[in-house]
């Protein structure tokens, strides 16, 4: 984008003069363009662009300032991929005209104060980012900045204050040095040594209790899992000691440097970092994930070591990519390859590597999981010949390391791979695990034959011949004769009168009190003659649902009724999962049930498998849904309420007292259902944690009793269930601290399972 | 000051609605818009015939919960006959499909979903001149019947299988 051609454009003259208020959107849309795709493809050189686009902005800055401010400051914040391209177009613009450096500058300190007084902790790094490159550029002076930093590490004597609030400055600190270290080390040493004693005296002191629930390994091989800040600060010393040579990171500002140097820089405001509110939510921790080194791709080009600071970089910008353009799979997976600089790099590991980081991170992905399978699916369309080799090298280093991964983790690699392989027909190099399958079906005892999935068939108890003597069995047969002539609920109730109780020697005379055998017979049957297919069962469940309510009203009926369907269906995980959603959606068992039920002995055998934990965290987030939605509804209510209050008073109308008195109840029927979800919410983590409790302690004591190690495969896949309960729903349980405090996680609970609460507790701390 | 997003970080072509508009809507087009833009129901099409509700179920399940499935038939056979309808609970979720399933595969066919204005009685029925799918005019052969396990059950076999020789139960 030359000069010449814009003013081609215009035929010459002055293009705003001309134009008319209704062509300003044009403009400003124009604008954000030229932003925008500054730094892409184009037959021009970079630098030329460069220059173009800033003669194009200088010369609209008497019209539009405004605009080109905020599109730049939305830029800095927003496309940190691109920092030195744009810290280089506003060196260049600040050259031009000093006065809009200096408004620029103070542009940016506004969004920044914006940006840390409303948590978007994550865009004021690249804010704090943008503004140290912007030394580079001549815009703000080495001694400011260092000023800047100085308030920032000072954090770190605040007390009282949770430790990542102190996390975050430091941070944000660090996180400029690959950028600007060099700068600020040749003007200010002295200041800067002091400002790393500081720092170094913090890391070492502060807590680190969080690390365990945040490793995607346990083991310390062949990578270490690094906090994020040790990692960090390893690789600012190595560059420290490499005296700030740093080599990948773009700097267009230095082609302009006889322009740039001639300019006059513009001095930092003193920066106070807003103190820590009790609104404030700082970033959680982070643990690196690492899965590859140099020696994983001998003939391309040296991947950087783990400590080095283009490793940094590199990964920085690759996470900045997905996050700009996670919506976009195509668009991300061209960004992702064209990464500049990636000739010198081997480009496909760095990426695999990043998006496993962070499909794998915990708590949470920052995308929707299958997100990144499609993504790396794109990936392997546009390098067919070369990322899916990298991606089956990875596929079988993170198979190879399973038994130290994070049960979570297990799950959701277990996820990406069978969709991933669905897409490919289940190609695989299957040759060499099949032919040792082979090796090991010839050796193993028919014992293991356990470990193939089954036949996803119904279990019907009354079936055959041999179930005659079976109790219920002629009430069965009634049962499936009347439902298969389309029987009413009425009918079915009057079928399972005559249904003796075997709890009770002679029957209540209310008819209805928990009857396991009525339970057993109804649900079984019904299940069995809808087995065709999901809709056929969600059919019987609407269809009778009145007798599913009455017979599983009290508590022990509805874990009845979860173990009569699970007898029937335990051999097609997926159509439990399904058949208890829909239970709770249509209310016939509560949030509680399935909890009970997932810890009770029948589920013992299936206790470690995938499904459960579904099934468990399924149910948890439709509890939290509901509460959410009952509180939004609440909340809408009384902003009806206070708007009818203010035209109340705005007009004098009498009326509007009754209509008063209809919302008013209204909002009361509401705030006790608010309470009442809430309350049902708390139990069921009371419920679930107490669970956990209890097996953890037996299998603890066991081990005592025996003498022998606590740590069992079964111990493992426990307790990083119990993390991953805190994991998951951390936001939820978060109000729930104090009583689970004071309630189960007392200072008498055994340290193993202590230890959990306390690195959930550390998250935040 | 902050302002919101750039129009380039805006883009979000996988939500867009198509060009497709149902003839047999009651209503404008205005109006089918309107609904289509909060839908949370897709229409998926391209389906083999053999693919199952569970099937669909597992996929779509991948982008939020599923409210519910409506398995396209064949207005004459009443048999599957290659498409289906998905509603979600939450427009998002369906969002989501629209971004990473569609375009994907099911059963080894690449599925292609759309925006639907809502599941009415009688739009289960293919609409093709036999009683089928409205294809385009593009000759695809029928495929085999698929592999009858579910993606995530077969891998975690795999899985287990060669886990045999350390002890651990996974998944």
């Amino acid at each position: 984008m030359s000069r010449r051609r814009h003013s081609d454009e215009n035929d010459g003259g002055q293009p705003h003069k001309r134009r008319k208020t209704s062509d300003a959107n044009e403009t400003e849309d124009h604008l954000e363009s030229l932003i925008c795709k500054v730094g892409e493809k184009s037959a021009c050189s970079l630098e030329s662009n460069l220059e173009g686009l800033a003669g194009v902005l200088e010369a609209d800055l008497p019209n539009y300032k405004s605009k080109i401010l905020r599109l730049l400051c939305t830029v800095a914040r927003l496309l940190p991929e691109k920092l030195t391209i744009y810290t280089t177009l506003v060196g260049l613009l600040n050259a031009r005209n000093y006065n809009f450096g200096g408004e620029f500058v103070e542009a940016m300190i506004r969004q920044l104060k914006e940006s840390l007084k409303s948590n978007n902790f994550n865009e004021a790094v690249y804010l704090v980012r943008f503004l140290s490159d912007l030394v580079n550029c001549h815009v703000i002076a080495a001694p400011s900045m260092v000023a800047m930093f100085e308030n920032f590490v000072s954090v770190t004597q605040e007390e009282d204050v949770p430790q990542v609030r102190r996390d975050w400055y430091v941070y944000a600190f660090l996180s400029s040095l690959p950028w600007v270290g060099k700068e600020l080390y040749e003007k200010k040493d002295a200041e800067m040594d002091r400002i790393f004693a500081s720092t170094e005296s913090y890391l070492k002191r502060r807590q680190k209790t969080h690390v365990p629930m945040l490793q995607v390994w346990t083991a310390e091989k062949p990578h270490p899992q690094e906090e994020y800040l040790d990692c960090l600060w390893a690789q600012i010393q190595k560059l420290k000691k490499d005296r700030w040579q740093e080599r990948h990171i773009l700097r267009p500002y230095l082609a302009f440097d006889s322009i740039l140097c001639e300019a006059l820089q513009h001095n930092l405001p003193p920066f106070t970092p807003p103190p820590h509110t009790e609104d404030s939510v700082y970033p959680m921790p982070r643990v690196i994930f690492r899965m590859f080194d140099y020696t994983d791709d001998p003939e391309g080009p040296v991947m950087p070591g783990s400590h080095s600071v283009e490793r940094f970089v590199i990964e920085e910008n690759l996470h900045c990519i997905i996050k700009s353009h996670w919506k976009e799979r195509k668009t991300c997976a061209a960004q992702l390859v064209s990464y500049p600089g990636k000739n010198k790099i081997p480009l496909n590991y760095h990426i695999v590597e990043v998006i496993f980081a962070e499909l794998f991170q915990l708590p949470a992905p920052p995308h929707i999981d299958v997100m990144y399978t499609t993504l790396l699916i794109e990936l392997c369309k546009l390098q067919p010949g070369s990322l899916p080799q990298v991606l089956a090298q990875a596929t079988e280093m993170l198979y190879m390391r399973l038994d130290t991964m994070n049960t979570t983790c297990v799950d959701r690699f277990i996820n990406w791979f069978s969709h991933h392989l669905s897409n490919f027909q289940f190609r695989w190099s299957w040759e060499d695990w099949l032919s040792y399958h082979q090796r090991i079906l010839d050796f193993v005892p028919p014992t293991f034959s356990a470990l193939c999935p089954a036949n996803p068939t119904c279990i019907y108890k009354y079936g055959d011949e041999s179930s005659n003597s079976l109790p219920g069995h002629s009430v069965a047969l009634c049962l499936a004769v009347a439902f298969k002539s389309k029987a009413t609920n009425d009918e079915i109730f009057s079928i399972l009168k005559d249904v003796p109780n075997p709890n009770q020697d002679d029957d209540d005379d209310e008819g209805f009190s928990f009857n396991p055998l009525k339970i057993e017979v109804f649900v079984q049957t019904l299940l069995h003659l809808a087995a065709k297919s999901f809709s056929h069962s969600f059919s019987a469940l609407a269809k009778f649902h009145e007798v599913f309510k009455t017979l599983a009203e009290s508590d022990e009926g509805k874990l009845h009724v979860l173990r009569v369907m699970f007898e029937v269906w335990r051999n097609h995980p997926q159509m439990i999962a399904v058949l208890v959603d829909k239970m709770i959606r249509t209310q016939i068992v509560d949030c509680a049930a399935v909890a009970n039920w997932i810890f009770s002995s029948e589920l013992s055998r299936d206790f470690t498998r995938l499904f459960v934990w579904e099934i468990l965290h399924s149910t948890i987030r439709k509890m939290n849904k509901h509460v959410l939605k009952i509180q939004k509804e609440l909340e809408e209510a009384k902003e009806k309420l206070a708007r009818q209050h203010k035209r109340r008073s705005d007009d004098d109308d009498r009326s509007s007292d009754r209509k008063d008195g209809a919302l008013e109840e209204q909002i009361e029927r509401l705030q006790e259902k608010v309470e009442s979800a809430q309350s049902e919410q708390k139990n069921l983590f009371l419920v679930i944690f107490q669970r956990f409790i209890m097996i953890l302690t037996e299998h603890l004591v066991r081990c005592e009793t025996d003498g022998t190690s606590v740590l069992t495969p079964w111990y493992k896949n426990c307790i990083e269930r119990l993390q991953q309960i805190f994991l998951q729903h951390h936001q939820t349980i978060h109000q729930y601290m104090v009583t689970l405090e004071n309630l189960l996680f007392t200072a008498e609970l055994d340290p193993h399972i202590l230890a959990v609460f306390q690195q959930f507790c550390a998250l935040q701390a | 000051m902050s302002g919101g997003l750039l129009k380039a970080l805006r883009s979000d072509s996988y939500v867009e609605l198509s060009q497709y508009r149902d003839q047999h809507f009651r209503g404008d087009n205005e109006e089918q818009e309107k609904l289509l833009k909060k839908s949370c129901t897709l229409y998926v099409g391209n389906l083999s015939f053999y693919t199952t509700e569970e099937q669909i179920y597992e996929l779509f399940s991948k982008s939020g919960d599923i409210k519910k499935i409506i398995m396209g038939l064949d207005k004459m056979k009443k048999t599957a006959c290659g498409f289906c309808f998905v509603e979600y609970y939450s427009r998002a979720d369906a969002e989501n499909a629209m971004r990473y399933i569609n375009g994907t595969r099911l059963d080894d066919r690449i599925i292609r979903t759309d925006w639907d204005a809502g599941f009415k009685e009688g739009r289960q029925y293919g609409r093709g001149r036999s009683g089928g799918q409205v294809r385009r005019k593009v000759f695809c052969a029928q495929p085999l019947p698929g592999i009858p396990v579910l993606n995530n059950v077969f891998c975690q076999f795999v899985f287990a299988l060669l886990k045999i020789t350390v002890p651990i139960t996974l998944a």
